[in-house]
């Protein structure tokens, strides 16, 4: 999954992977990347109504392969998402990676 | 992102209609033969009823198929209705709806405490009894004459809409005044909510650190009673000393009281364990002192650190033996990497408000430095090692590394040996630690993930605006949000504290000192081992942690319907699929977090 080394270094980073051999680190990443983006789409999924649901159907029926209109789609839809993915990337280090965590 | 609920009318399979009816509109589209005195308004609100009705959204029954000519009449539909008997005399079926609907919401308004302005009067009551309006014009009329009956419906209708209206000067519909007070209702709770999550994630943060500050004073504690005992048994004790030990043993135990006085007033608030100002004051004075110490303590061991690397500075531009002189410069990188990780947490606990905070890798080094550096310490008292003289005058600025070219030995077979059989004490003496935990932590995981889906579903059906009728229609057997969340907070602490014995596994001084005492038998070569070997024991924790994120995040899935959790399926396969490499649009993101966290 990784291509674009500088956002992974960061995630690493802010994730505690930086000490880790690349291998390890790489792997690691690209769990935690799945994961932060599935807890993102639950949250989403919560809070779309209905409508918003049945057109996000639409658009990815109509998709195909191609993963930029679902990703337009949310990125209108939702309008606060930056702030939603950061406050899903707080959580899941909250809750899994905490050896990263600040201790005092 | 969160949507302002709207409470739709009607609630159909899944779906949501957002239509706002008035309930004298209801009245009349029941009311049989009463189109010759409707408004032009009513009119047409009921011809939507009408609609309504025939599309089954109403819940109605639909006519029979062989009445399939007269479906476009709404009239007929209604006089062969207004024909058929009725369970009681003018309350018709969406009248007693209506009427549990009201029941409903004056029930939660009594089970949630809040005072509320009642938006409108029972429309049951009112037809029944004329509750809110002039009893005796309907009791007067016979309910057998049809032309009474238009009358009455006409009156009724009357009386509703003065006195709806009376008591609703902004004209709302029902649905938008049960919308209003559901939706304050409703606000008022999610900020609740919010309000206790964000004092929950300070408190535990708070929590942590009073932990560590106690570990730290207790630490300290044992030191001082082993140098009490040691003086004790001297052949003469020398009396000032012992009483000066003493007394700082009586000072840490002060400490810990108070740190642990606090640490209750955070994780158990209630009346009994509540601190006074005073107490507030002294914990966090303790708390200061103990971060002072902990920054003075850190400084000398750097400088410790620092004088061992001039020492080898010194011995590796004399030596000429290139295997001796890459022994020693392996030992001058370590002693380079302790006095960054040293400085580092030293200036934290300096200023804990400005600095960033230590991630617990950093947290785990400086301490297994600190450990090692006073167990050299003491080996030196003994007479068991000579460590490097110490300068003269200690130097107050950081000590900066001095690179020196690196050069390769070849291992020996006795010397791999060695490095396998540490490995594999190593391992052990942590691997054993981390089983135990991460079956206490997969032991109170069911719980915990039960109370998740339990909380999700409470969440969405507070946002989903149709859930919002249908627990006023009494179909939500859930328990009051109150105390679902107060399960859920308490299974939570129960898993997150299992969680934690797992996370400080590898910053565990019992642990790390047994591990450095193998370690140290094969020298600088076996710290750097054990180094390697608690690189790999981070990596199997990040593995069983992420895994646990992951088991928690799936549980927050699962409450979701099925059709939502095939979109998100979907999502995931295509953003696999295109090979983004990095998390959406995360990089600002990640700019900021590591300000903070990294």
């Amino acid at each position: 999954m990784p291509n674009n080394s500088s956002h992974l270094d960061l995630i690493a980073e802010a994730f505690g992977l930086s000490r880790l051999p690349k291998a390890v680190r790489d792997s690691l990443l690209e769990e935690i990347d799945a994961m932060v983006f599935r807890s993102v789409l639950f949250k989403i999924m919560i809070d779309f109504d209905a409508e918003d649901k049945n057109e996000l159907h639409d658009v990815l029926e109509s998709a195909g392969d191609d993963f930029s209109k679902p990703y337009a789609f949310l990125k209108e839809k939702v309008k606060n998402f930056d702030d939603l993915i950061k406050e899903e990337v707080e959580k899941v280090k909250k809750e899994s990676l905490s050896l990263t965590q600040s201790f005092a | 992102m969160p949507k302002k609920p709207t409470v739709p009318l009607v609630e159909t399979a899944g779906e949501q209609s957002p239509l706002q009816i008035d309930p004298s509109d209801i009245l009349s589209g029941i009311a049989g033969s009463y189109d010759k005195k409707v408004t032009t308004e009513s009119k047409k609100n009921r011809e939507v009823v009408l609609k309504m009705q025939k599309d089954g959204e109403m819940g109605e029954e639909k006519p029979p198929e062989d009445d399939a000519d007269e479906k476009g009449d709404g009239k007929e539909i209604i006089r062969k209705r207004a024909d058929k008997p009725k369970k009681e005399e003018g309350v018709s079926e969406q009248e007693e709806r209506l009427g549990r609907k009201q029941e409903k919401l004056e029930s939660r308004k009594g089970r949630g405490g809040e005072k509320r302005e009642a938006p409108i009067e029972n429309p049951s009551e009112i037809l029944s009894k004329g509750k809110a309006g002039d009893q005796t014009r309907i009791e007067k009329l016979s309910p057998k004459s049809v032309s009474n009956r238009q009358t009455a419906l006409a009156e009724m209708e009357k009386v509703i809409t003065e006195s709806y209206f009376k008591t609703n000067p902004k004209k709302q519909s029902f649905e938008e005044i049960l919308k209003d007070n559901l939706d304050a209702e409703i606000n008022a709770k999610v900020e609740e909510i919010d309000e206790e999550k964000k004092e929950g994630k300070d408190t535990v943060e708070k929590i942590d650190e009073l932990r560590d500050l106690r570990s730290y004073v207790e630490s300290y504690r044992k030191s001082i009673v082993e140098k009490l005992e040691n003086e004790n048994q001297t052949q003469r004790p020398n009396i000032d000393k012992i009483n000066e030990l003493e007394r700082r043993i009586a000072s840490a135990d002060y400490r810990i009281k108070m740190l642990n006085k606090a640490g209750l007033a955070f994780s158990k608030p209630n009346k009994e364990n509540s601190l006074t100002d005073e107490d507030w004051a002294e914990a966090k004075d303790v708390r200061d002192d103990v971060r002072k110490k902990i920054a003075s303590e850190l400084h000398e061991l750097l400088l410790f650190v620092d004088d061992h690397r001039n020492f080898l500075i010194d011995q590796i531009k004399k030596e000429t033996d290139k295997s001796k002189i890459s022994e020693i410069q392996r030992k001058i990188d370590l002693a380079e990497y302790r006095i960054k990780t040293l400085d580092r947490a030293r200036l934290y606990y300096l200023n804990p408000e400005t600095e960033k905070k230590l991630t617990i890798m950093e947290r785990m080094e400086a301490q297994s430095v600190r450990i090692e550096v006073l167990n050299r310490i003491k080996e030196e008292r003994k007479g068991n090692i000579v460590m490097a003289p110490k300068r003269a005058n200690q130097k107050q600025e950081i000590p900066q590394p001095i690179k020196v070219e690196k050069k390769e030995e070849a291992p020996t077979k006795e010397s791999l040996e060695k490095e396998v059989a540490l490995r594999a004490e190593i391992q052990k003496i942590f691997g054993e630690k981390i089983k135990e935990a991460s079956l206490m932590v997969s032991t109170s995981r069911p719980l915990y993930i039960q109370q998740i889906k339990t909380k999700t579903r409470h969440d969405h059906t507070q946002t989903n605006r149709s859930s919002l009728l249908s627990r006023l229609l009494g179909r939500s057997s859930e328990k009051k949000p109150s105390e679902n969340i107060a399960k859920y907070e308490e299974t939570k602490a129960d898993y997150e504290s299992n969680l934690n014995i797992l996370k400080n596994i590898l910053t565990d001084e019992k642990l790390i000192g047994e591990a450095l005492k193998k370690a140290s038998e094969l020298g600088d070569s076996g710290l750097q081992i054990l180094e390697e070997e608690k690189i790999k024991l981070q990596e199997i924790l990040q593995r069983i942690l992420i895994t646990e994120a992951g088991a928690i995040i799936d549980a927050v899935g699962e409450s979701l319907p099925e059709k939502d959790r095939k979109i998100v399926a979907s999502l995931e396969r295509l953003y696999k699929k295109s090979k983004r490499g990095s998390l959406l649009d995360l990089k600002p993101i990640i700019d900021i977090d590591t300000e903070n966290y990294a």
